[in-house]
């Protein structure tokens, strides 16, 4: 273990340490461009430079191991004017067109350039022009007056998304990213390089001209687009979600998510979106009031009782799978099931699994009980009402016309569906996983709080909130008021969660208590 | 005073791409990879060889053909075009005649050799004479600074060259 | 004038345009020297290089025996050696001479490395403007390996090695050995990151060792003629001769095969290149290629034997031994324009101060060379040439950078009267004179864009 002096503060690192680690570990960020964590070192932009000891010449932190007794200094005066220096460089060829980039306020240029850039260049000629409106998919565009060459796309699609669809072309100051001639990007993880370019070269087509960053609400949740369970943080304005960029989880992502997940936001200003509480009176569904609803929804489970089919959808979190499925051990029903759901698979983050919270439905028991049916055989077996928790049965038809024999059928749902208007006798609007409050449980057993991002459209409750009061029945007192409170009592009642609370779970999660469902893993 | 223009890289695609089949030069190619341990390394033999057999430039489907034999990303073999002078991804004329412009041969007259030729074949550097004869460039020190001022074509040196002998010696090959 | 006498590495050498052919050079002791060395072990082979103190001739003039002592014992990986002919540092050309010539001092030489070093394969990079020197080196490598000396079975020792020769296609870079490595695996000629250094992680991560060719040819004659026969040549700093090649302004430029510490910088110019042409002056001389500092006519820079010692403490580096040589007429912001074209279209481009700085450096010279410079231009040159690199900055991957600021920063020292003169008289005089061509031709572009 080298022990080594950055800044004159001393600080013991791993063998095999680089200096820019080590300085992270105190706290001091140097500067950088090529390097990111989750990479090969490139040591091409050259902004790291630090002084050493003993050394005739600057170091680049990136690339320079620590030793022991090694004397590091990032702020002498001639390891700034050394990258002074390069930050001049950096801009004399830059288009400077800040008010225009959509990299503004989170450009690495930007920061560097204020930290420790000179307030006047002294070039003072024509720049070297290069393609700019680059389409490198309907994903990605790219502008290659604004790269700085770093690289961290090119290692980024070699490295991580295995698919080595980006190189340089040219030479010198004409050297350009390039995807093959005639050709755009296609691997799924091609958005990653958005994220990690430093500058405003790439931008993404879903996001770019929507927003300057610095007025968007953030939020840390988790995507919800398979049972991976990537972190993310979700950028909002006007209530409305403009994009998910992955967040580091060194235990799920690390720093990467698809392209499939990160555009899942889309569903939230979907517009069938649910607004109000709908019973169905004389055919028609008809809007009423919440009391009416819930008190129409009580009614009719009770009557289907241990006859009712409860499909409940492992996209809920684990509080409203756990809620859902006390509502059918108080009805005394075995006829318990989720649905199934597709998603892209491979071997860095995609699961194939559609449903966030499979393995949380797993915990939890939402299973046909002894005797009890599925969603193959509910059809079948002459009961006498279904609710829907989160979930439509729309592609499938025959389930519908099933449906639509039974006394009562209950859908509780965020979007409109064909088996809601064909079979609902009441609806009750809920939300999607970027609106309200909860937890997952991921493809490895870790168990990640989500949070809302926007404000929910019109009068629809989280569902914790409904299955809650559906549970609660008329004792008002049952009722939760926070989704950290069903946390508390199911992590009371069910071992896997156990000693958790919400606040624990923090940003990072944390792993389900016994043998957890562990397959797959990043 | 002509300029050659490049061609659009959308249009390359449509003209022939003349010479053997690849499959006629895997004979030749197949021993070159044979030298390395890793298929990808022979990139610039195989694609020196293609170029030569095929009318002195690489045709995109010289390109994807390249990139399919060596099993290595049509993006990479791009890059590695792009990287090296001496390979072409436009046409070129049927000999490409390099002449030095670097300081030793600056020094005795580059310069006014260069003037001459372009003079007398009335294109810029970098440009091809109107028969398609010649692609005449200027090229970066070729290291026969004792024969300055110079030029190649091919394994063909010309040397000590005064403008009116650069010339002459262009015109007086034979067809 | 003195005849042009070739002591050691061409000796016996065919003229210009003819190759020693396999018959021609065993007839003059060819291939005795693997015969000999082939009876030694590797690390015999090694102490006779590392005890002649042979220094590498690519410039740098790293001792070739303690560079080979940097291969990691028993790491499983084979082991490589890559010999550096991409010779393409501006007013060099010693190593054409025995890539062309004497082939097979160069396969010799190599495998006798291979030897040294435990490598069973070496790749030979010449540069893709060497098409004959390809061929060459091509005929001679099929020939010795046709007579036993390359193969499975080397000289039925038993002992196998292979050499293969790896043509470039035109970039300086692929010179500095670690871009040659990666224009080797394949890719764009980037220099490489240092650790890991070549030794170590060189040719697809295995331990590779990088020698120049006119290194690599010093090693026959040292296994063959002995350490001490081989190091009656040259001196302490300099031991052996060196090969070098005279450009420029000179009554007959040349290569010759000298004793450094024996010769003169001034007897290279007036004697063995015949002097300065036209009856002229000697303005400036660049002694070891267009990347070192440039010196003026001063007898403190030219009456120096050319060891790697002398030139340095006269101001300069002996480098890749290529003389440039420029008269009294010579414009040096014209010839200063000259370097920064080069190697702003050589950059590879991969780090920022290169990438940048090569183009900035050549804008500013530019210029001053077309008389729109300011005074002030003179000295923020030499700052941003300050800003971009310089000897030892350690502000980019390789030394391109450094190789550019050179030159820049020695030729305002030593004549920044002819900036001076260019900023107040309208330009340089290359320029003057060539105004009105220069015109003409952007007036007909600026037509034909207009169309």
């Amino acid at each position: 273990m080298p022990k080594l002096t950055i800044d004159g503060r001393s600080v013991e690192v791993p063998k095999g340490t680089t200096i820019i680690q080590a300085a992270r570990q105190l706290g001091t960020d140097v500067p950088h461009y090529c390097w990111h964590p989750g990479l090969s070192i490139a040591g091409n932009c050259r902004i790291c430079l630090v002084e050493v000891e003993g050394m005739p010449t600057l170091q680049i932190a990136c690339n320079t191991q620590c030793s022991d007794n090694m004397v590091v200094r990032t702020a002498s005066d001639k390891a700034k004017r050394g990258r002074a220096d390069v930050m001049e460089l950096l801009l004399i060829n830059h288009p400077l067109d800040c008010p225009i980039c959509d990299q503004a306020g989170e450009c690495k240029l930007q920061e560097y350039s204020f930290r420790i850039g000179n307030d006047r260049s002294r070039f003072d000629f024509p720049k070297v022009h290069k393609p700019k409106h680059v389409k490198f998919s309907d994903k990605v565009m790219f502008d290659a007056e604004r790269c700085i060459l770093c690289t961290r796309c090119v290692r980024f699609m070699d490295e991580i998304a295995k698919s080595d669809e980006l190189d340089i072309s040219n030479r010198g100051d004409r050297n350009e990213i390039s995807v093959k001639r005639g050709g755009e990007l296609e691997s799924p993880y091609q958005m990653n390089i958005i994220d990690v370019c430093p500058v405003g070269a790439l931008t993404s087509q879903d996001f770019r001209f929507k927003s300057r960053v610095w007025f968007l609400e953030s939020t840390h949740t988790v995507c919800s687009g398979c049972s991976r369970g990537c972190n993310v943080t979700a950028g909002a304005r006007w209530n409305k979600m403009l994009r998910l960029i992955p967040r580091e989880n060194a235990a799920v992502n690390k720093w990467w998510m698809c392209d499939e997940g990160r555009l899942t936001y889309t569903d939230v200003a979907a517009a069938d979106r649910l607004g109000a509480p709908m019973v169905r009176k004389d055919g028609r569904l008809v809007e009423v009031s919440w009391d009416e609803a819930l008190a129409a929804a009580a009614k009719g489970l009770a009557a289907a009782g241990d006859d009712l089919f409860a499909l409940i959808s492992a996209r809920l979190t684990n509080e409203e799978i756990w809620l859902a499925s006390k509502l059918c051990d108080a009805l005394g029903t075995p006829h318990r099931d989720t649905k199934p759901r597709a998603f892209g698979k491979d071997d860095l983050l995609r699961t194939g699994d559609g449903n966030p919270n499979s393995a949380g439905a797993r915990i939890l028991g939402v299973a046909p009980g002894k005797g009890g049916a599925g969603l193959a055989n509910f059809a079948s077996q002459n009961l006498a009402g279904a609710a829907l928790f989160g979930e439509d049965l729309d592609d499938r038809p025959e389930a519908i016309a099933a449906l639509q024999k039974l006394a009562f059928v209950l859908v509780v749902d965020s979007r409109e569906s064909e088996t809601m208007r064909k079979a609902a006798h009441v609806v009750l609007p809920g939300l999607t996983a970027y609106e309200k409050d909860g937890s997952f449980t991921n493809v490895t057993g870790r168990v990640q709080r989500i949070a809302p991002c926007v404000r929910s459209p019109g009068d629809a409750w989280p569902d914790w909130k409904i299955l809650g009061w559906l549970v609660a029945g008329n004792d008002r007192g049952a009722r939760p008021k926070t989704c950290a409170e069903v946390f508390a009592r199911m992590a009371a009642a069910v071992p896997e969660f156990s000693g958790m609370t919400h606040g624990m779970l923090g940003t990072a999660g944390l792993d389900v208590r016994s043998a957890a469902p562990a397959q797959g893993s990043v | 005073m002509t300029t050659t223009k490049r061609v659009d890289p959308a249009e390359l695609a449509k003209l022939p791409c003349t010479g053997p089949s690849f499959d006629d030069l895997r004979g030749k190619l197949d021993p070159i990879v044979a030298r390395y341990p890793q298929r990808a390394a022979a990139l610039l033999p195989v694609l020196w060889v293609v170029q030569r057999a095929r009318a002195g430039w690489l045709h995109p489907k010289s390109i994807r053909e390249v990139a399919e034999y060596l099993a290595v990303p049509q993006a990479h073999v791009e890059g590695v075009i792009t990287f090296y002078t001496m390979f072409k991804d436009q046409p070129v004329g049927r000999d490409v005649v390099v002449v030095c412009k670097t300081l030793s041969c600056r020094l005795r007259g580059a310069q006014e050799v260069m003037d001459a030729l372009e003079d007398h074949f009335g294109i810029d550097m970098g440009g091809t004479t109107k028969d398609g004869r010649y692609t005449i460039e200027t090229g970066e020190c070729l290291g026969l600074c004792d024969m300055a001022p110079c030029m190649t074509i091919d394994e063909e040196r010309h040397g000590n060259l005064t403008p009116e002998s650069a010339v002459k010696t262009l015109e007086g090959r034979p067809r | 004038m003195s005849a042009v006498e070739f002591p050691r590495l061409l000796k016996g050498a065919p003229p210009i345009g003819k190759r020693q052919t396999l018959a021609e050079y065993e007839a003059n002791g060819g291939y005795q020297a693997l015969k000999k060395g082939l009876a030694q072990t590797p690390d015999e082979i090694t102490k006779m290089v590392l005890d002649t103190g042979l220094r590498g001739r690519g410039g740098a003039g790293f001792p070739a025996g303690r560079k080979w002592t940097f291969v990691p014992k028993n790491t499983g990986k084979p082991v490589y050696l890559a010999v550096n002919g991409d010779e393409s540092e501006p007013g060099c050309f010693k190593d054409r001479q025995i890539i062309e010539r004497v082939p097979h001092l160069l396969v010799e030489g190599a495998i006798l490395a291979c030897r040294a070093i435990g490598a069973n394969t070496a790749y030979v990079y010449i540069r893709g403007e060497y098409p004959i020197g390809i061929r060459c080196m091509e005929e001679a490598v099929d020939e010795a390996r046709a007579a036993g000396y390359l193969g499975d079975n080397v000289m039925g020792s038993g002992w196998k090695c292979d050499v293969w020769i790896h043509s470039g296609a035109g970039a300086y870079i692929c010179g500095e050995e670690t871009g040659m490595l990666s224009s080797i695996e394949g890719g764009r000629g980037y220099p490489r990151i240092k650790p890991p250094f070549p030794a170590v992680e060189g040719l697809w991560r295995s331990p590779t060792i990088i020698n120049n060719v006119e290194t690599i040819a010093n090693v026959p004659l040292i296994v063959r003629d002995g350490v001490a026969d081989w190091k009656s040549s040259g001196d302490a700093d300099t031991p052996g001769t060196r090969l070098v090649g005279v450009s420029g302004h000179v009554n007959r430029p040349c290569h010759i095969e000298i004793d450094p510490a024996k010769t003169t910088l001034r007897e290279i110019i007036f004697d063995h290149a015949g002097g300065i042409w036209k009856g002229r002056h000697l303005k400036a001389v660049i002694p070891g290629g267009s990347s070192v500092p440039v010196l003026p006519n001063k007898p403190e820079a030219l009456d120096v034997p050319f060891t790697y010692g002398a030139v340095k403490n006269a101001g300069s580096l002996a480098g890749a031994a290529g003389v440039i040589v420029m008269d009294e007429t010579t414009c040096m912001v014209d010839a200063l324009l000259n370097l920064m074209e080069f190697y702003h279209h050589e950059s590879c481009g991969q780090c920022t101060p290169c990438r940048e700085g090569t183009g900035w450096l050549e804008k500013l010279v530019h210029r001053i060379w077309a008389g729109q410079g300011r005074m002030e231009d003179v000295d923020l040159l030499d700052r941003v040439a300050d800003t971009v690199g310089g000897a030892g900055a350690g502000k980019t991957i390789c030394f391109l950078a450094d190789s550019a600021v050179m030159p820049t920063k020695s030729f305002i020292k030593h004549f920044r009267a002819d900036f001076e003169a260019a900023v107040r008289g309208g330009g340089s005089p290359v320029y003057l004179a060539r105004k009105a061509r220069i015109d003409r031709k952007h007036a007909s572009h600026a037509v034909g864009a207009a169309h």
